[in-house]
């Protein structure tokens, strides 16, 4: 490792670039790979339509409210913590502005901005339970959701919300550099945090936090700070994603169904994408390919005529694999 | 040096029946479910009716029913996040088996068993061979059985109303008070439970093997076993719970359990059972049961809906996680 740092200090940048890439490669997360392109490749024998342009479209479309959060979840979970509060957080988040938006008059902008806020304090609670009171994060996060949701079908009487001013919608069609506003965003981000994770001292950071605490802390880590600032970038991003979903939708209702049992999605593609639910290990990529690996696969299962119903146990099933592969792959580094 | 330990033997000696009192575990809870009552009773008498008194027991049961298998996984140092799920998988096993394939209902109703045990042995599996942590492997496993009851019963449910006549016979009134008989064998199995936990090998073999897992192994415990043995119990317990709520219910639906997890781990933590094992009483759990089901019973009489009633089921969950980390932070010093 010592020695691949010092090559990499003494090489021109595109060489320096090239050999990002094959560590990237190297990782266990570029497994994902080749059983991405089987499954592919089976669904595409099932059914042609499966690398159709509307069908990649739809997939790349759908894919990018999960990868979006998943992109607060990958650090979150490299610090060594779970949440499972983003897809009722999503729920809150929409309604709250819906809310805000219809009944009291707030513009746009500073309606988006207080479900920010929600999301941020929601994130910050998280933190607070976990890091300085010391439950444990899965537990935490569960309260959570069903007081975050619960919140949310309280406003609405679990009745969407709408009309919603003309701009929603417009937000929602946006087409930067042709994709769709989320997908933009999503892919800044997906390139922002691996360069995050690979280059900076926030990326070292949080693998340290996650791998090794006790270390991390004696080189002068604040990793209770660390937790926090994850907690509140993920419960943020799954603000963010519940508001986009909502201006995507047609209508634009601020429906307290949105983000329903989206966890399974975000947790099995960020597991199945390579980070350990230990901590200490993952990145950006992988987790990109995991999200995307999770809806191709309840894509493909739609295309290639299987039963819909058999797309969430299929789901549970992948997701307890990559964990299951996780734990040995775990067992292996430390034995 | 003697002085004082023997001083110290004599105040704990001396201690008034009031202070002796307080140091039983349970007494906390028992006065939460006084007070609780009282303050429901005043704001509406109707809580005290005969009729909801005998509601209250019987919609307790099936929760309780699951605290009561997850009390020993507790004390065992385990964690079982698939209560839900395994109950609504069970449901739709026997709703399956009995209304769309004609099974005879004993057959139904021991096949749905069966599974809910398969689910136990999986999550023993994976958290024991795989020795994947509990609170992981066990909400991967629900997530899984969750998908397979929703794919079973094709996102829909299944009406099964009259196919169950010894199912609705356990949940129909008898004549102890008109009691339903499935509220009275859980009393039952709760005492049994509790003096099996207090006066028999048993208790002090979970706490060694939730305390500590190397020394219980040691002395000669057979640690894998025994919590195989409490994580099949779990769910089987649920199992159980899932087919008596669809025998009130008359359908058997996946999400017949949603939001357990949330009650039975809390009402386990209530009753003196922590997240780090080791800990934990049986009758404990029967009060806790209590306590959550007057506050259910509460927040049905007050009307309301049922989703925002997460706001509560969070909180309760969180507050008393809390209070696990407040009593072994205190237990410490």
């Amino acid at each position: 490792m010592e020695l691949a740092i010092n090559q990499r200090d003494k090489l021109p940048w595109f060489m320096q670039a090239g050999q990002l890439f094959r560590n990237l490669l190297a990782k266990q997360e570029a497994a994902i790979i080749i059983p991405f392109f089987l499954l592919l490749a089976f669904f595409y024998w099932r059914n042609e339509a499966m690398l159709s342009g509307p069908t990649i479209v739809s997939i790349l479309r759908t894919m990018a409210f999960p990868a979006l959060i998943s992109m607060g979840m990958v650090q979150l979970m490299i610090a060594g913590e779970i949440d499972l509060s983003t897809g009722a957080m999503m729920s809150l988040s929409a309604v709250l502005a819906a809310k805000l938006m219809r009944d009291f008059d707030v513009p746009l902008p500073a309606a988006v901005a207080c479900s920010l806020g929600a999301a941020l304090l929601v994130g910050l609670t998280n933190a607070l339970l976990t890091v300085k009171v010391g439950l444990p994060a899965v537990i935490t996060t569960i309260g959570m959701a069903f007081i975050v949701r619960g919140i949310s079908y309280s406003f609405t009487n679990g009745l969407p919300i709408y009309p919603l001013p003309p701009e929603v919608a417009i937000v929602g069609s946006w087409r930067t550099f042709g994709v769709s506003f989320t997908f933009a965003i999503m892919i800044t981000l997906v390139v922002v945090v691996q360069l995050l994770l690979n280059w900076t001292r926030w990326g070292a950071a949080l693998y340290a936090t996650g791998g090794n605490k006790l270390a991390a802390q004696v080189c002068g880590i604040n990793t209770d700070r660390v937790k926090t600032l994850c907690f509140m970038t993920t419960s943020l991003l799954a603000g963010m994603a519940g508001m986009l979903t909502m201006s995507q939708l047609p209508q634009t209702p601020g429906d307290p169904i949105i983000g329903r049992n989206l966890e399974l999605d975000i947790l099995a593609g960020v597991i199945i994408g390579g980070v350990s639910f230990y901590g200490g290990r993952g990145s950006a990529i992988g987790t990109l390919f995991g999200v995307m690996f999770i809806q191709l696969v309840r894509s493909g299962l739609v295309i290639a005529g299987f039963d819909s119903y058999l797309q969430t146990p299929v789901l549970g099933f992948l997701l307890m694999i990559a964990a299951v592969v996780d734990v040995l792959r775990h067992r292996h580094k430390t034995s | 040096m003697t002085t004082s330990r023997l001083a110290v033997a004599a105040t704990t000696y001396k201690q008034s029946v009031f202070k002796r009192l307080l140091n039983i575990p349970e007494i906390g809870v028992l006065v939460a479910v006084v007070l609780f009552f009282l303050l429901f009773v005043l704001a509406n008498p109707n809580m005290a009716a005969p009729a909801n008194l005998v509601r209250m027991a019987l919609q307790g049961s099936f929760i309780g029913l699951c605290a009561f298998g997850m009390s020993f996984l507790m004390i065992a140092g385990e964690i079982d996040l698939s209560s839900g799920a395994t109950a609504g998988l069970a449901a739709a096993v026997a709703g399956i088996l009995r209304v769309n394939h004609g099974w005879p209902e004993g057959a139904a109703l021991a096949a749905a068993l069966m599974v809910a045990v398969l689910v136990g042995l999986l999550n023993s599996f994976v958290v024991l061979k795989i020795r994947m942590p509990s609170f992981f492997a066990t909400l991967g496993v629900s997530f899984l059985v969750f998908g397979l009851a929703i794919w079973l019963l094709q996102g829909t449910y299944i009406y099964v109303g009259d196919h169950i006549p010894f199912l609705s016979s356990l949940l129909a009134p008898t004549a102890l008070f008109g009691l339903p008989a499935a509220f009275l064998f859980l009393l039952t199995a709760f005492v049994v439970g509790d003096l099996l936990i207090r006066t028999s090998r048993l208790g002090s073999m979970l706490t060694a093997v939730g305390g500590n897992r190397q020394a219980a192994a040691i002395v000669g415990i057979n640690v894998p076993l025994v919590k195989t043995l409490c994580f099949v119990f779990v769910s089987f317990c649920c199992g159980m719970a899932g087919l008596l709520v669809m025998g009130y219910a008359g359908t058997a639906d996946a999400a017949i359990g949603d939001g357990w997890l949330l009650w039975v781990v809390a009402i386990a933590i209530i009753g003196g059972g922590s997240l780090r094992g080791g800990v934990g009483s049986i009758i404990g759990a029967l009060l806790g049961t209590i306590l959550i089901q007057i506050i259910r019973m509460g927040l049905a009489n007050a009307r309301v809906q049922t989703n925002a009633q997460g706001i509560v089921i969070g909180a309760i969950l969180l507050g008393a996680a809390v209070l696990d980390v407040m009593r072994r932070r205190s237990a410490q010093y």
